[in-house]
């Protein structure tokens, strides 16, 4: 992509391809803008006409309010911490099963091979609620109530990291493998020294979308727990956009907060995915 | 002898193969396939959620009950559940294509980054807020109106934007769309990366133009990412519940979004009756299923040669 | 094959696990530690009451260990149903009586153990009651919850909205729905369609509390006297769904659901609501929200209004219900020590009028309480519920209301005729009757 002309032409399909990109930013974009002038205001100033974009006064009180909770309870840096303690911990378990499954769906040739992968494929076929009654009958029979093996163990591995790792590996060199065999690398090897650290980039994304998709998780963690302890970020906004006055300020703090980590996280993970693995840019062709 | 030894080899991957999957296979046996039998089971029986008496097997009936009786309302939520997954299905697919195959062509890696951040952070919002977000902006007083009667100069109308079934179809699926288009963007732009550049400087230095490039070296090469998204996106699709949920909570009607997962959850919830809601989620699951392995030969990903 | 087999016998062996997975405890014996769970609603205030009770009755009966649960509002219902559908549900738990409903049906939970709150039986249990605040929770004779709480709606006021609108709020104020509507037209201000302030808007999550009454007031009913048909008396239900049609934005736009609840602007105000539905419960929190406002003395309740034509006789409004419920597959031992904790909560009805959350339990003793004199307006709100009914909340309620509700969304927002409405609401009300 480095040896391109400057030519004319290109100037302006480029200035072209800027502003359609730059559109989809703004409507991405401006939700959260949003988002962020009103954690400063009040609810009178969100819904106002017309609607000013800055806040007068800012509105501090607004993340006191979100951090404290409504009754000064403080949870919601418990909250934060049991949902770092569970999406990690399922995230580490997901790259882990996800990429020995995924990689032995398309490295390898066995019977029923298609089979296994639609079988597994269906798991994510099925609405929650259809499950929801005998998943928690399970729970209860494993003593997984109450506990953050409750929240971690159902969610150990999920269809949707291995079909990612499976669509990625298939066009993982076949070649590097067979040279590693050759040499007298055992599998095991394989998988964890020359499969695994090459695919940096399938590895950072499923990192973050398995993350997010659990810390977002609001009906298992309501169901399995009820130890105020142990709740979860998505508990707290919801009991907090349930007060029965409409503080949308506070509650635009709260969301604003709550998504700080996956940002953060997004931000640190993402050098990892832009740009593609040292396997693919080294080979010759 | 050369025979035997190749059998060997043979069989002693294939057991790898399997030796690989056997964690997730047992974790999916208890955590998934038992529950999905368990729903099957359910769906043969009018179970009502509560009840302590045995229930009645009654076969098919939930099944033939949910295509015939129109007070249910599944065939509704069908119509529903189509509308909006073809509504959202194709703009996501294409514009999450299109959009990451030009940030990743025209711009160096740190304007990809920041692109990709912006267009992301849609996902990582919690469902409770994004939809909070969206009410307020859809409020009749809200940004919605105001913004559109500015730019139409048309002051003072009201869209109804969550009131009008049209309308709350349209802003249904554009908050979806606005959620997910940067995952599958980050999704699409990870598979670009496994197309290796050489082939690229190959391919210009032959003389070849950039449309040319894009549809014999990105796309074929791409096929496995594209049927990544493709399948995913439509599971997604047909899937979606909490937008459609939250509106409703907030006074939208809810017909038009009553989609299949939002019936599923009202006929075993509120209505308590698990066998039917059981037999609509077979329904569904068959679907996906269909729907999905039809994609996959369709594109026909599994064989990559360079 | 081997490894087919070897697969299956994975899926059978969980599938035993599942199957087997729902049977109950064994009971414990007589005198070993008893824990109960108790699972309830949010409410802040109540929650640190009901701490202090629980400590209280801990020190008294030193063999209970009460576990106090608190579960978000909307998605209580899902989780107790689902602890209950695995025969783990909570020992104690509290529910609107529509949602509990089936509960009872099924024998879920056990009937009040009358000996413990000092009653011979039933009738002399409702008796420490007032009125007939006891029978929504009556089934077949025996009574199967203590109230949580009983509210009824009064009409708050904000009469500073009023005087920007010309008018006198302590002269002015709504006696009856015609009322609401020509206050509307005066008091709502546009800016073009979009409704910048209001008159009124309704409670549309609690549409039988909110409706039920008028509608009976105008001859209709939800459910004929031998429990036959729904949506009974034609006329009444189409004269109400076009007042309805008329209040929302196809027809002289005062009010709609697509706009935040009014309860819940009410505290803050910002001069774009005048008059909102509540329960007594509001009015601490408008002091604990706006104490400026609170003090102001520009805020008031008054009778929720009734119908023109609406005799002496007919009720004024209705009340939803909450109540205490123990869980049937707990042990005797653990159900007992569940009504006696119940029956010690009982006994402090002034405190959940005050501290406890401002919830109204209404023990006959409640009426003479001093609490009432710290509560402004009290007094309305009470003598309302005196003349109130309880809101329809036998077989199949809730769905009847998600269809109430759809009906009156089509009427006021998507522009349906209120004909057809009415067409569809009973077609879906009678599948409903029908199908019990």
């Amino acid at each position: 992509m480095s040896s391109e002309i400057k030519s004319p032409v290109y100037k302006i399909y480029k200035f072209l391809i800027t502003i359609l990109l730059v559109l989809l930013v703004l409507l991405t974009v401006t939700p959260l803008v949003f988002m962020l002038c009103a954690s400063f205001m009040t609810s009178k100033q969100i819904l106002a006409i017309p609607f000013s974009w800055i806040p007068k006064p800012f509105q501090f009180k607004n993340f006191y309010n979100a951090v404290a909770g409504t009754l000064h309870t403080w949870t919601f840096p418990r909250n934060m911490l049991n949902s770092f303690i569970v999406s990690g911990t399922v995230t580490l378990t997901t790259l882990l099963l996800a990429g020995m499954s995924g990689y032995g769906l398309s490295k390898f040739r066995f019977k029923g091979k298609n089979f296994v992968f639609i079988t597994i494929m269906s798991t994510m076929m099925i609405p929650f609620e259809a499950i929801m009654i005998p998943m928690y009958m399970i729970a209860q029979k494993l003593n997984l109530m109450n506990s953050y093996r409750g929240l971690i163990i159902p969610y150990l591995v999920s269809a949707f990291g291995i079909f990612q790792m499976r669509q990625y590996l298939l066009t993982f060199p076949g070649e590097f493998l067979d040279a590693a065999r050759v040499d007298g690398m055992g599998e095991l090897g394989i998988f964890f020294k020359l499969v695994m650290p090459n695919s940096a980039p399938v590895l950072a994304t499923l990192a973050i979308t398995t993350f997010r998709s659990q810390w977002d998780n609001l009906l298992w963690p309501l169901l399995v727990t009820q130890n105020a302890k142990l709740k979860t970020v998505p508990l707290y906004i919801t009991s907090f956009s349930e007060e029965k006055h409409a503080d949308e300020g506070a509650l635009m703090a709260v969301a604003l907060l709550a998504s700080l980590p996956m940002l953060i996280a997004f931000f640190a993970l993402s050098k990892y995915f832009i740009g593609g693995s040292e396997v693919y840019e080294s080979r010759k062709g | 002898m050369r025979q035997k030894k190749y059998r060997g080899i043979e069989r002693k991957l294939a057991l790898w193969g399997w030796g690989f999957n056997i964690p997730s296979l047992v974790f999916f046996a208890v955590f998934s396939f038992a529950p999905i039998f368990y729903a099957i089971y359910t769906s043969l029986y009018d179970k009502r959620v509560l009840s302590l008496k045995a229930p009645n097997f009654v076969g098919l009936k939930n099944y033939i009950d949910i295509f015939t009786n129109k007070g249910i309302g599944f065939l509704d939520s069908l119509k529903s559940s189509a509308i909006f997954s073809f509504g959202a299905f194709f703009p996501l697919v294409i514009f999450s294509l299109l959009f990451s195959v030009l940030v990743y062509n025209n711009y160096k890696a740190s304007t990809q980054r920041k692109f990709e951040i912006l267009w992301y952070t849609p996902a990582v919002i919690s469902s409770v807020v994004a939809t909070t977000i969206w009410m307020l902006i859809f409020d009749p007083r809200g940004l919605g109106n105001q913004v559109v009667n500015f730019i139409l100069n048309t002051p003072g109308v009201d869209h109804r934007w969550t009131s009008n079934p049209s309308m709350l179809r349209f802003v249904t699926i554009m908050v979806y769309f606005w959620k997910y288009i940067g995952y599958y963007i980050v999704l699409f732009i990870t598979g670009l990366g496994t197309i290796p550049g050489t082939l690229y400087e190959a391919a210009r230095i032959d003389g070849a133009s950039r449309m040319q490039c894009f549809r014999r070296i990105t796309l074929p090469l791409l096929k496995p990412t594209i049927s990544l998204v493709s399948v995913l996106c439509l599971i997604h699709c047909l899937k979606t519940f909490s937008t459609q949920y939250m509106f409703y909570q907030s006074g939208a009607p809810l017909k038009p979004i009553n989609v299949i997962s939002l019936s599923i959850y009202t006929t075993g919830i509120t209505n308590q009756r698990i066998g039917r809601a059981c037999a609509m989620s077979i329904i569904l699951f068959a679907a996906m299923i269909i729907l999905s392995i039809a994609q996959l030969k369709l594109i026909n990903a599994d064989d990559i040669d360079y | 094959m081997k490894r087919l087999f070897a697969v299956l016998l994975v899926l059978v062996v969980a599938a035993a696990i599942v199957s087997a997975a729902g049977a109950p405890e064994a009971a414990p014996k007589a005198d070993e530690p008893i824990t109960l769970r108790y699972w309830t609603h949010e409410d802040a205030n109540r929650q640190a009451f009901e701490d202090e009770l629980i400590a209280e009755f801990q020190k008294t009966h030193p063999n209970v260990t009460i576990e106090h649960t608190v579960v978000p509002t909307k998605k209580r219902a899902e989780l107790i149903q689902t602890a209950f559908a695995a025969n783990n549900g909570p020992d104690i738990f509290t529910m609107p009586i529509e949602d509990a409903y089936q509960y009872i049906l099924d024998g879920r939970v056990t009937p009040v153990d009358y000996a413990v709150f000092g009653a011979k039986d039933a009738k002399d249990l409702a008796g420490q009651y007032l009125g007939t605040t006891m029978s929504p929770a009556t089934v077949e004779g025996d009574i199967y919850g203590v109230p949580l709480e009983i509210t009824n709606y009064g009409l708050y006021v904000n009469k500073r909205v009023f005087r920007d609108a010309g008018l006198d709020a302590d002269k002015d104020y709504p006696k009856t729905w015609e009322d609401l509507l020509t206050l509307s037209e005066k008091i709502c201000k546009y800016d073009g369609q979009i409704l910048t302030v209001r008159a009124v808007d309704f409670n549309y999550d609690h549409c039988f509390v909110q409706f039920q009454s008028l509608i009976e007031q105008m001859g209709g009913k939800i459910l004929s006297d031998d429990g036959k048909e729904a949506i009974v008396g034609e006329e009444a239900w189409l004269r109400f769904f076009r007042m309805m049609h008329e209040f929302g934005p196809a027809g002289k736009n005062y009010a709609s659901p697509s706009y935040t609840y009014a309860r819940k602007l009410f505290n803050a105000a910002n001069g774009d609501i005048a008059m909102a539905f509540i329960g007594l419960y509001q009015v601490p929190r408008i002091l604990k929200d706006n104490p400026e406002f609170y003090n102001s003395g520009d805020w008031m309740i008054v009778p929720f209004p009734k119908m023109a034509e609406a005799k002496e006789s007919d009720p004024r409004s209705c009340y939803l219900s909450q109540y205490y419920y123990v869980n049937a597959q707990s042990s005797p031992a653990a159900q007992k020590a569940a009504w006696e904790f119940l029956a010690f909560c009982q006994s402090k009805p002034e405190e959940y009028l005050g501290r406890g959350g401002s919830v109204i339990q209404p023990r006959k003793s409640v009426l003479e309480s001093a609490v009432l004199d710290t509560l402004p307006y009290s007094n309305v709100v009470l003598d309302g519920l005196a003349e109130s009914k309880a809101s329809y909340c036998e077989g199949g309620a809730k769905e009847i209301e998600a269809l109430f509700l759809a009906a009156l969304t089509d009427v006021m927002d998507v522009g349906v005729s209120p004909e057809e409405a009415y067409k569809t609401l009973k077609e879906g009300a009678q599948a409903v009757i029908d199908e019990l």
